[in-house]
């Protein structure tokens, strides 16, 4: 299926909330399965990830997905959860989608 | 001059022979009993340790010769040092030594006592001369910090502190002839100068717990319920002993006051004592061996309970500062090092530097020594204070002052966590990173994300542990059974390290 533009979702989804999910959990939460992290648990009241943290995923999305943040971007209420992870990165700001 | 703790035995024993004094294995020893005994281990120290300008040492396990040792060692007007009979030789010797104590005396040959007394054997004709008379400021007891590290910290009491405090405890918990109270702790702990010393200064009867069973619940209650005990003082363990013994036979019924001393109380713990007890009024203590007790706090058991509990109010006489970081008092509420100073208050340790421990400050009362606490302390806007934790768990997580003792308070507070300790180590961005240990009641009933939210709900960010670890084993204690986190921390930086050492994939 394609959309009308002609572009295919996986292209315009480069990143799904499961494998930030993944990456989160993998990082900061050795513990938990991927699965049991909500996508709108609050990574930062509950200090899963500091201003550290949000670098940390910032320099994962570069590396592994080739979306790059810019600076005033990299605030952390733009890393509050995986869905907001994932808003932030699907921005067209992020060099994303266009 | 404060009337002695020796003067008010001693008129008490000449007003009521007859009455029980004290109950020791389901035997009662009578006022009139106890006083012979005393008087027979006054002769004893007497003749053991001619030099009555030197302290006498006292190695013994709690028993009705034993407080007739004690009483007898006042009645000779001698100062002497209780330290625990628990602690190893060398130790002692070397507390004995630096107290500069003449003999040591016990009840049984066991080293290091010089000589051993017997108060029960009756010597031919006996002679009831008066005790001697001693100054207030003259030292009586002689107690032991309870020395987490290193060597115990030798606390010496003076005759006019202690007569004040039996004062005022009698007064406040209605200690008097035919009230009975139950002494949990060891003869050397601060603890019995309420429960054994002022009950034997003021008429009433103390039932002896013997330690070698006091981790038996039914044992605790039945001593309770038998002898109609009214007072009730105790360090959190006993309360929860107590709990679980009247969960099936119902709440005891005597108890009048019940005291909460020693270590803070848990939620868990304290829940279960409203079922324990069916008309007492709970109190919580606050004090330490240096100062003995300076604030009290009466629970009201109509309101919602929360921990941890307030200390409450200060007692008369009680003076106190709060001091923030700037080492300026408070004025407000506010959090900082609670100092005071009590009318109970001891003069300086004998083996250990006081200058920074007992000191006036700029902002108290000129001249006024003030015992630095070491207890970090929230002032609210009611006036009421609490005790968040040792200042030596204080640390500094990207720039917010966080009680690891207060996060791991939090942490038990969680129906699912039975164990935790939270341990600081050095971060270079954050100047210290949080690590919990965690046991659970139940493996896996529980996750991390769980207790983050839980956390989170109670306390700020900075205090959310950066890393909660859950193992199954119990967790390391000390020989006091303390968690000990010094092993814990070792142990995490160890892995840390050899995690550091691996190539990363």
């Amino acid at each position: 299926m394609t959309t009308e533009s002609g572009i295919e979702p996986e292209e315009l989804i480069r990143i799904s909330e499961d494998q930030i999910a993944r990456f989160v959990v993998e990082r900061f939460l050795s513990d938990v399965e991927w699965t049991e992290l909500d996508p709108d648990y609050d990574l930062l009241t509950t200090g899963v990830i500091d201003s550290l943290g949000v670098l940390q995923i910032a320099s994962w999305l570069a590396k592994q997905h080739g979306i790059t943040l810019t600076g005033p971007e990299l605030t952390a209420g733009n890393f509050r959860s995986v869905r907001t992870i994932r808003a932030t990165a699907e921005r067209p700001q992020a060099g994303g989608a266009a | 001059m404060t009337r002695s703790l020796v003067a008010s035995f001693t008129a008490r024993a000449a007003a009521q022979p007859g009455a029980p004094a004290l109950v020791w294995e389901d035997r009662p020893v009578s006022y009139g009993d106890l006083y012979a005994m005393a008087v027979r281990a006054r002769t004893q120290v007497e003749e053991a340790a001619p030099d009555a300008d030197r302290p006498v040492g006292l190695l013994v396990r709690k028993s009705p010769e034993a407080v007739a040792l004690v009483l007898g060692c006042l009645m000779a007007g001698r100062s002497f040092l209780l330290p625990s009979h628990e602690l190893p030789e060398a130790p002692l010797k070397a507390l004995f030594q630096q107290t500069g104590c003449a003999v040591v005396l016990g009840l049984a040959d066991a080293p290091p006592v010089d000589r051993v007394v017997d108060p029960a054997v009756a010597m031919g004709c006996e002679e009831y001369p008066p005790a001697a008379a001693v100054d207030d400021e003259a030292v009586t007891f002689m107690l032991t910090t309870s020395g987490s590290t290193g060597l115990p910290k030798v606390v010496p009491l003076s005759s006019g502190a202690v007569g004040r405090f039996t004062e005022w405890a009698a007064d406040t918990f209605g200690i008097a002839t035919g009230v009975a109270v139950l002494n949990y702790a060891p003869l050397n702990f601060d603890l019995c100068m309420l429960d054994v010393w002022t009950t034997l200064a003021y008429g009433g009867t103390v039932v002896l717990v013997d330690p070698d069973r006091g981790a038996s619940a039914g044992y605790l209650r039945d001593l309770v319920a038998d002898h109609a005990v009214s007072v009730v003082q105790g360090v959190p363990m006993l309360f929860q002993l107590l709990a679980e013994a009247t969960a099936e036979s119902g709440p005891l019924d005597t108890p009048e006051h019940v005291i909460f001393a020693g270590d803070s109380m848990p939620a868990r713990v304290l829940a279960g004592v409203s079922t324990t007890f069916s008309k007492a009024r709970w109190y919580n203590n606050y004090g330490c061996t240096e100062t003995n007790n300076s604030f009290l706090h009466e629970v009201d058991q109509d309101r919602p309970l929360r921990t941890p509990l307030p200390i409450g109010r200060p007692l008369a006489g009680v003076r106190w500062l709060i001091i923030g970081q700037d080492g300026r008092s408070l004025t407000g509420p506010g959090q900082g090092e609670l100092l005071v100073n009590t009318p109970f208050q001891s003069a300086g340790y004998v083996n250990a530097p006081n200058a920074k421990t007992f000191a006036p400050h700029p902002d108290g009362a000129p001249g006024l020594v003030y015992y630095r606490t070491g207890d970090v302390v929230t002032l609210h806007e009611d006036g009421a204070l609490s005790v968040i934790g040792r200042t030596d768990y204080l640390v500094k997580v990207r720039g917010f002052q966080v009680s690891t003792q207060s996060v791991e308070q939090i942490l038990l507070d969680h129906p699912a966590v039975a164990e935790a300790a939270v341990i600081a180590l050095p971060d270079p961005v954050a100047g210290h990173r949080l690590h919990a240990r965690l046991r659970l009641t139940d493996v896996g009933s529980v996750n991390s994300l769980s207790l983050r939210l839980h956390c989170s709900e109670r306390t700020v960010r900075a205090a959310i542990p950066s890393v909660i670890e859950m193992v199954t084993d119990p967790l390391p204690r000390t020989s006091t059974g303390k968690v000990d986190r010094n092993r814990i921390k070792a142990c995490v930086l160890a892995a840390e390290e050899e995690r550091a050492r691996m190539p990363r994939p």
